[in-house]
């Protein structure tokens, strides 16, 4: 199908989201709560554009991009004065409940906006709500953490606050999250991530700590990936390759 | 241990593996314990087959559900617009002072858990109190003290 | 006895109306939760006790079965003038008493019960001292018109044969007959609209989940009545929980649903145990489960608690609730209509809307549409409630002004206050003023007015509701309530609570208006659910129609109504003080001394600005001063 965004006439296919047909196109829209390898959930609002339901209609409407599904004819404006202002008061919002977090006084800043100081959160955390870190953990399968009681009071937590046996302390929440709110404290024994201790696996070739133990039983539980995968830490596991390589070249 | 067969019996109630039954069967165990115990949340999810997460994360999203142990009594005050505009938050500090607890805590003795709920719908009495579901219309901060002491008479 | 053919229905109901001929008198006791609070229960023990001594066989509830009995008793759902409870209506009379207690249990039964003289001097009186003779000429009652309402406070909410006795099921007789577009045409050709807030075309909205393609389809009635001062559904569902179960079988025989679900409130018990006893009498008469009075028509209904989430309200976060999920609003752009509950169709009505179905079958498209507006057709109910004289559970036609509803239903503001607004449609909608009181309750007068119909909720406000204070209430109401899941609700709405908060206080700078408003503004855009884009009404119309209280809060600090206790000092006008001493026990702060029949003094020092004083003081002897900040 086709429709056409800020003026640019794009091509797309039933089911992907506008953001997706715009990213193809190069055209930018940013994003927080967004990633790629993960379903939407349309929380952090910052995508937002106008959409109209084809070129004479007059009345715009305004949509997640990330969520929206695109309709034949459909004409999107990514930076009306409108939609500025909405992304605008998103990092307004944000940066008040998270005024340690530099990534979104940086976002802030890059809009140039009339900016809005509200009221800081005096506990403010880096957290954005982007449910990035629970939406990773459930793809993963382990489903560890959820958000937990609602409304501004709303926080990332493993079941009653403590220790899990369903976490493995792969850390894959504190690589996505956008803010570095997930705290995770690295040694050559151990990996600490909401608080809890987790054992390293030390890599057969080199001895370096590559993966948490239960990350590694986790994996291999799954059936899905190649023994020396759980023995070998990947800067190994690609030496080992490329030594295989060498050796059919030759 | 005498709240564990008890659990069990109203877990029981419930055909296993159901996710759909979450929601039901923590508010039975709540209404039978008064609140819900970490112990109750994991056999809750373990039952029905929902992991503990969501449990938790159900548990403590719906404001009907206590994960602390309750006063003897319950002491509810409507905050519905009626209420409010007849003077609820007056009578929210007055409970304050009168009971030394106020709103999400529970008095020093055990003897009252005090709430702030939504519209309980007897909005013609309004402000509204309920002492454990008996319910006090047309109550003036003044007589908090003497209307409480009157519901209280219990041992 | 299961009810295997309409013929057996049939003969059901004419064996109980017989029965029910031969009685003589009914007396119907209001057992909703005001007049139970008013001590409505005892009262309907010491009639019962009475009944015994006087030698007079009462028949009580649905337990027609005593064949001795000449009079009977039915403990009744809601019957609307709340505030006057306990009520008692008894029949043929139609006699109407207000405030019986149980000691008057004796008299009742002596006069009103043995034979059927009107007990004078307990009808309600006029202000002109004019008396009642009859319910119908109580002017709460007269401009109203029950079709939601019809049986509440009528039938005896726990008999399925008493529903039966009243024209129970023949609107489902009916249904059975006609086919599933047919049924689908009546209630479109009604007009009928969603009760529940939105006003969607209800037969629209069971057609496009009946011509949806998908193999299971399911009907939901949202009974998760949130809405802070608003009862209505909770009265239904109390007082007349069969209605509610006919009107969705119903939509089921017309949209091909097998499974219904009712979502209540967890804080409606009573609502929860009387649908939960309904659904259990329907499946063993037949009119649920398989084979629907042998018309080989399967539905049943399940009743799913609610557990305290006004945004479960909202549909989509509804019917996740159902699924046992955490009940946050799902953000797609793809109506739950077409793929609702589990992924299926699904149609989503209020209790209400539900209640007013088995009306329209039974009477016809024609009949409803007769009533109310055009585009707003039939009745609606409200809870009358707040500062208003007769507050209470009303059901009025569609077009009805406001201000008929207030003066001439409410019988205008409470002791006679000056009337300043009045609220409707709960925390998506909106506060009117005095120039709007002429607007016809309709779905889109309200919306253009700038708040909305709403599920029903009517708080009226006099000159001492401050409508900062208001505003505040509803935002902060909508605070606690946000799911969180997206910025503009979660971040955007507490900022907003802080805004108003410092408004109350007087500590809010210039422009704060100007800020508030242009938030207001964002999070009614970038909200990702109906509940966050509505947000914001409750301030945008209360800044519309009472933008110079907002400007007197933030510039001179001064709170007119006497609400904002920061703002707020008071003091005793001697002119008017009785001496009479009400107010100095009503004092928490003990800041008010007087001899008895004395002018009484307040020390402003000590006053804490809560009111209480003028709140109990008879005589209008309370005024409240600003407290004069120093300036910033």
């Amino acid at each position: 199908m086709q429709l056409v965004i800020d003026g640019i006439p794009c091509t797309a296919e039933s089911g992907e989201t506008i953001l997706q047909v715009a990213r193809r196109n190069r055209i930018d829209i940013p994003t927080l709560c967004h990633h790629d390898a993960l379903e939407g959930v349309g929380a952090c609002r910052l995508c937002v554009v106008a959409v109209r339901a084809h070129a004479e209609a007059v009345d715009a409407q305004v949509v997640a991009s990330c969520m929206y599904a695109v309709k034949d004819g459909l004409q999107v404006d990514t930076a009306t004065p409108e939609v500025r202002r909405l992304r605008q008061t998103v990092l307004d919002l944000l940066a008040a409940r998270c005024p340690d977090a530099p990534e979104i006084q940086a976002l802030r800043e890059r809009m140039g906006g009339d900016a809005i100081d509200y009221a800081p959160a005096v506990d403010g955390s880096k957290c954005i709500m982007c449910y990035r870190c629970v939406r990773a953990c459930e793809a993963i399968g382990c489903n560890a953490i959820a958000a937990v009681n609602r409304g501004p009071q709303k926080e990332i937590a493993p079941p009653f606050f403590d220790a899990t046996q369903r976490c493995i302390g792969c850390g894959t929440c504190a690589a996505i999250c956008p803010t570095g709110h997930i705290a995770v404290t690295e040694t050559p024994q151990y990996r600490e991530i909401w608080s809890q201790r987790f054992a390293m696996a030390q890599c057969a070739g080199c001895g370096a700590p590559f993966m948490t133990e239960a990350t590694r039983e986790h994996l291999a539980g799954l059936g899905k990936l190649k023994p020396d995968y759980f023995t070998h830490c990947a800067a190994c596991r690609q030496r080992d390759a490329a030594a295989r390589f060498v050796r059919v070249g030759t | 241990m005498p709240r564990a067969p008890e659990l069990n019996d109203i877990v029981a109630k419930y055909p296993p593996g159901k996710p759909r039954a979450l929601l039901h069967l923590l508010q039975d165990i709540q209404t039978a314990q008064g609140y819900l115990s970490r112990e109750a949340i994991g056999a809750a999810a373990q039952h029905l087959g929902v992991t503990e997460t969501r449990a938790f994360q159900i548990a403590t999203f719906y404001k009907a559900f206590h994960l602390t142990p309750r006063g003897r009594q319950t002491l509810r005050i409507c905050t519905g617009t009626s209420c409010h505009i007849r003077g609820a938050m007056v009578l929210a500090d007055e409970v304050r002072k009168t009971l030394g607890a106020g709103p999400g805590a529970t008095t020093a003795d055990g003897a009252f858990s005090i709430e702030l709920v939504n519209c309980v719908g007897a909005c013609a009495l309004a402000p509204v109190l309920l002492v454990d579901g008996e319910m006090l219309g047309n109550v003036h901060p003044g007589t908090v003290a003497r209307r409480l002491k009157r519901a209280g008479e219990a041992p | 006895m299961k009810l295997t053919s309409v013929d057996m229905l049939a003969q059901r109901r004419e064996t109980l109306v017989q029965r029910t001929a031969a009685l003589a008198r009914e007396v119907r006791v209001c057992a909703g939760t005001a007049c139970v609070a008013a001590g409505a229960g005892k009262l309907s023990d010491a009639i019962q006790r009475e009944a015994a001594a006087q030698g007079l066989v009462l028949a009580v509830d649905g337990d027609a079965a005593d064949v001795e009995a000449t009079v009977r008793l039915v403990n009744t759902g809601c019957q609307g003038l709340c505030q006057a409870g306990p009520l008692v209506r008894v029949l043929p009379q139609d006699a109407f008493y207000c405030g019986v207690r149980p000691k008057q249990a004796a008299r009742l039964v002596s006069e009103a019960l043995q034979n059927n003289a009107v007990i004078a001097d307990w009808c309600a009186v006029s202000p002109q001292g004019q008396r009642y003779a009859t319910r119908a000429e109580v002017p709460f009652y007269r401009h109203q018109q029950p079709i939601a309402l019809e049986g509440c406070g009528a039938v005896a909410p726990e008999s399925l044969d008493d529903y039966i006795a009243h024209g129970g099921f023949a609107a489902l007789v009916r249904a059975l007959e006609m086919s599933p577009e047919d049924i689908v045409q009546t209630v479109e050709d009604a007009g009928l609209r969603g009760r529940g807030g939105g006003g969607f075309s209800t037969g629209r909205k069971w057609r496009i989940a009946a011509s949806a393609s998908a193999s299971e389809r399911y009907v939901i009635c949202n009974g998760d009545e949130g809405d802070p001062g608003a009862f209505m559904d909770c009265a239904i569902m109390e007082g007349d929980p069969f209605r509610i179960i006919e009107g969705m079988t119903i939509a089921a025989r017309a949209i091909g649903a097998q499974q219904g679900f009712i979502y209540v409130r967890h804080e409606y018990p009573k609502a929860v145990a009387r649908l939960d006893k309904a659904i259990v009498a329907c499946r063993e008469a037949g009119l649920l489960g398989a084979g629907i009075l042998g018309a080989g028509f399967d539905f049943d209904v399940e009743i799913a608690r609610g557990g305290g989430a006004f945004v479960c309200g909202e549909s989509t976060a509804l019917m996740r609730s159902i699924e046992g999920l955490v009940g946050e609003p799902r953000a797609n752009y793809v109506r739950s209509v077409q793929e609702g509950l589990y992924g299926q169709p699904t149609v989503l009505n209020n209790v209400e809307t539900f209640a007013c179905v088995p009306a329209i079958i039974a009477r016809g498209a024609a009949w409803f549409a007769a009533t109310g507006t055009p585009g707003s057709p039939g009745t609606k109910a409200f809870c009358l409630v707040g500062k208003v004289a007769h507050t209470g559970l009303i059901e009025v036609p569609m077009g009805t002004t406001l201000r008929q509803v207030i003066f001439d239903i409410g019988g205008g503001v409470l002791d006679g206050r000056p009337f300043k607004a009045v609220q409707t449609g709960g925390p998506s909608g909106g506060c009117l003023g005095e120039a709007q009181l002429d607007l016809p309750v309709d779905f889109d007068a309200l919306t253009a007015a700038g708040s909305m119909m709403g599920s029903g909720g009517m708080i009226v406000m006099d000159d001492r509701t401050c409508m900062v204070d208001v505003a505040h209430y509803y935002l902060s109401f909508l605070q606690s309530e946000s799911c969180g899941r997206c910025v503009p609700c979660r971040e955007g709405v507490a900022q907003f609570c802080h805004l108003l908060d410092t408004m109350r206080r007087g500590t809010a700078k210039p422009g704060d208006l100007d800020r508030a408003i242009r938030l207001a503004q964002d999070i009614a855009q970038a909200s990702l659910c109906g509940l966050g884009k509505s947000a914001p009404n409750p301030f945008l119309s209360a800044v519309t129609h009472f933008r110079a209280e907002f400007e007197a809060h933030i510039n001179d600090r001064t709170c007119s109504a006497g609400v904002c206790r920061d703002l707020t000092v008071f003091a005793i006008d001697a002119q008017n003080c009785t001496g009479c001493g009400l107010c100095a026990p009503a004092c928490p702060a003990d800041a008010i001394a007087g001899a008895p029949k004395q002018v009484h003094v307040i020390d402003a020092q000590k006053c804490t600005g809560c009111g209480a004083c003028r709140t109990v003081c008879r005589d209008d002897a309370v005024r409240a001063l600003p407290r004069n900040l120093p300036c910033n």
